[in-house]
């Protein structure tokens, strides 16, 4: 039986039993006027065909490649300088937006932080129902309580929640449907990613490497979240290779000899060994594959009580959709001692390799400051890109008195997801350039749900944090264009068959570029930090782009609680 | 030892085997009666500066139970912790979760004599520092935290220097994560950031 059904649910049975006995049931709170609008049923099909949509964004990432590439085209490179705020909603809670709008037959379902999540009239902005989460008594968050937003299939939209549950609700009314409690909160698992919704399928990850989680993803089955499978992202031997460089080659500096003693006298880490999940998987839906990326071991920087290369930490993976079983990985950072996870979502799209062939591929770039290009196939490394970011000491020791090193758990490509345009061959990446100061400091046994780091790190005075929108041709690895920005650049970019590449910055400016050179071709300014993924839809003749300005958690960026919606 | 801590001490060795004290499941009516316990060493109002016992008075829900699940697993057991932890012997995991709703649902008391002004370079320097560790984090809100992640702003100087150190040296185990983060700090800074934190109203 696993660990979590032997020690953590019952604890969090006892939560759900005595102190939130409505935990699970509805809280809508409908508008005052009923709406006319009448959502879905949102079909297989009509997700499968998502990549075709013209008029509609069906999904966190666009479509199950996760381009966000939308192939609406009204506001394009002549147009875009017309754009005008077209509506905006105010949501009840003032803190950090990371959700990624989706639109279909004129409803558009966003969220909050806390897992408050509010079903819209795309035209007007106007409230059709809002949900709004009872969280259980403990969470623990590490970087703020985000939630990157809801998919949806037939009747019904699905959220995760940052007290490790999965709530369906029905599309019409926001009435709970069923709710699954997949990990106890007190002991540090949440989630912050959407779901993917697939086949009868809601897939989810779980999060909390901060605290010794055991990451999974899991898939449930949609009519009435049961698990159907799940896929630990530390399986019971994940020791690997004992790899001496990372996948971009670089050394990293370990005492093989000394990790091998620790594994004989400790034992296999992998209950404990974190493995978060941030951000949605992709599908190839004709292959019945999935893949997506897993963060940083736990502890996050004290390689001594995990000995092994950690898998699948840090790592590209690829499993069956409909087992959940392995199909093949790639680690980027073995035994990772940096907090250098993988959090941008996967990407899949035609790519050309070693030799000039196209084949099926796959693109992630890290907080490494790197993009990684993959055969989709094996999982295999076709390509690294020229650094995205600055670096400096890059996968040097930590020491008692500090060494500083650049990119860190602040720096490279964070959560934000990538857009693609393929017909440029582009990656689009938001990048943040950020040093930070690692301490080596004394080990700890793992602290039962309760922050286990194992070391410290912070900012250098001084030294200075900016950020970047950069274009990365996948197929050469090479930067085409690069836009520097005075902050660091979080949220995620859109692309457009209009030619646009649109994406947000802390300081509230939120901005349409020509996707060929980085021109700024239109900008807003909004009262709050932007830094949300952009989604984009065609109503009633009209194109419209909406972004969440809201601001975020880690970067301290001005707080706000809009849904902004452009036209002209 | 302050004599409140002694009387606790004594009366905390026999709450587990007194019956209806915290041995019982806790109705919701039970509860007030039963954190009046805390004042003793806990005040609502008025709290002195100098207090080296936390406010507790509405801090985060998910803190307080797990704070009060480790004073009882011993989990947290440094010196300063030496009643808590046996005040919770006695106490089910329902009554923690009872009464640590119960404390979160008051309002946060104020403190007498820690008026730093938001000019002053100490005040500055604190903020400044606690930007570098990124504190925000978890603490975030204006570092009124959420969940299980506590309430820092406001809380007494006293206690906050004490259990930052307790952290510092490891006497503090139930939170490896902040002991790290809190040991790239120099006792100075320390001293800077908790005037910070402290004198926030």
């Amino acid at each position: 039986m696993p660990k979590l059904a032997r020690t953590c649910v019952p604890v969090a049975l006892l939560v759900i039993a005595t102190v939130i006995p409505h935990l699970g049931t509805a809280a809508p709170k409908p508008s005052s006027t009923p709406s006319a609008l009448r959502p879905g049923p949102l079909s297989q099909e009509r997700l499968v065909g998502a990549a075709g949509n013209r008029t509609e964004f069906l999904m966190t990432h666009a479509n199950y490649a996760q381009t966000r590439f939308h192939r609406a085209d009204r506001i394009n490179r002549k147009t875009a300088k017309n754009l005008k705020l077209a509506w905006s909603f105010e949501m009840d809670v003032t803190e950090s937006i990371q959700t990624a709008p989706i639109v279909y037959d004129g409803v558009m379902y966003v969220t909050s932080s806390f897992n408050h999540l509010f079903a819209l009239d795309a035209k007007t902005g106007k409230e059709v129902w809002r949900y709004l989460h009872v969280m259980a008594p403990a969470v623990s968050l590490c970087c703020g309580p985000n939630n990157r937003g809801v998919e949806a299939l037939d009747d019904l939209v699905y959220m995760g929640t940052l007290d490790s549950r999965v709530v369906a609700l029905d599309a019409r009314t926001g009435a709970v449907v069923w709710s699954s409690q997949l990990a106890d909160p007190s002991h540090g698992y949440s989630i912050t990613m959407a779901p993917t919704v697939v086949s009868g399928k809601v897939l989810i990850g779980l999060a909390g490497a901060e605290y010794g989680i055991r990451g999974a993803l899991k898939a449930l089955d949609a009519k009435t979240g049961k698990e159907l499978w799940t896929f630990y992202t530390s399986p019971e031997n994940t020791v690997g290779v004992w790899a001496t460089t990372d996948a971009v080659g670089l050394p990293l500096h370990r005492d093989i000899a000394a990790e091998k003693a620790a594994l004989a006298k400790r034992g296999d880490p992998y209950k404990t060994l974190g493995g978060s999940i941030w951000q949605n998987p992709s599908v190839d839906v004709e292959h019945r594959r999935i893949y997506f990326v897993v963060g940083n071991p736990s502890p996050d920087l004290d390689g001594s009580v995990r000995p092994g290369d950690n898998l699948y930490t840090d790592s590209l993976v690829s499993v069956d959709l409909d087992t959940g079983k392995y199909l093949c990985h790639l680690q980027y950072v073995p035994h990772d001692l940096w907090d250098l996870d993988s959090v941008s979502p996967t990407v899949l799209t035609p790519v050309k390799n070693r030799e000039g062939a196209i084949v099926p591929g796959v693109i992630h770039a890290g907080k490494t400051g790197y993009l990684y290009v993959h055969d989709a196939r094996d999982c295999s490394l076709i390509r690294v890109s020229k650094p995205l970011v600055e670096v400096q000491n890059e996968r040097a020791l930590p020491t008692v008195n500090g060494v500083v090193i650049q990119p860190g758990p602040n720096g490279g490509v964070s959560a934000s997801p990538l857009a693609i345009d393929a017909s440029q061959g582009l990656a689009f990446a938001m990048t943040e350039e950020m040093a930070l100061t690692y301490y080596k400091t004394p080990s700890a046994e793992y602290p039962e749900g309760k922050l286990w780091l194992g070391g410290g790190f912070k900012a250098v005075p001084g030294e200075p944090i900016w950020g970047a929108l950069v274009a990365v041709d996948y197929n050469t690895g090479e930067i085409r264009w690069k836009v520097k920005k005075p902050e660091p650049m979080f949220g995620g970019a859109l692309a457009t068959a209009g030619g646009l590449v649109f994406a947000g910055e802390s300081n509230g400016k939120f901005a349409a570029y020509d996707s060929s050179n980085g021109k700024v071709l239109w900008s807003y300014q909004a009262d709050a930090g932007v830094n949300a993924p952009p989604s984009t839809y065609m109503l009633d003749g009209k194109q419209y782009v909406v972004v969440g300005a809201g601001g975020n958690t880690q970067l301290g960026s001005k707080r706000g609680n809009k849904i902004l919606a452009f036209s002209y | 030892m302050t004599s409140c801590v002694r009387v606790l001490q004594a009366l905390a060795l026999l709450l587990p085997v007194l019956p209806g004290v915290w041995g019982q499941p806790a109705a919701a009516q039970d509860v007030k009666q039963q954190v009046a316990t805390c004042l003793a060493c806990h005040p609502a109002s008025n709290v002195p500066a100098n207090s080296a016992n936390p406010i507790i008075w509405g801090q985060n829900l998910g803190y307080v139970y797990l704070q009060l699940r480790d004073f009882k697993r011993g989990t947290r057991a440094s010196q300063s912790d030496v009643v808590m932890h046996a005040l919770t012997q006695g106490m089910t995991d329902a009554q923690m979760l009872a009464i640590a709703q119960y404390v979160s649902a008051q309002p946060w008391p104020k403190q007498q004599g820690q008026t730093t002004p938001q000019t002053d370079p100490a005040f500055v320097r604190g903020a400044t520092l606690a930007g570098y560790g990124a504190c925000a984090n978890c603490h975030f809100n204006n570092w009124q935290g959420y969940s299980a992640n506590p309430r820092l702003r406001g809380q007494t100087p006293a206690y906050l220097t004490t259990t930052i150190n307790e952290f510092r040296s490891g006497a503090r185990g139930n939170s490896p994560g902040m002991a790290d983060l809190l040991r790239t700090y120099s006792p100075d800074d320390i001293k800077a950031i908790v005037l910070y934190l402290s004198s926030l109203d």
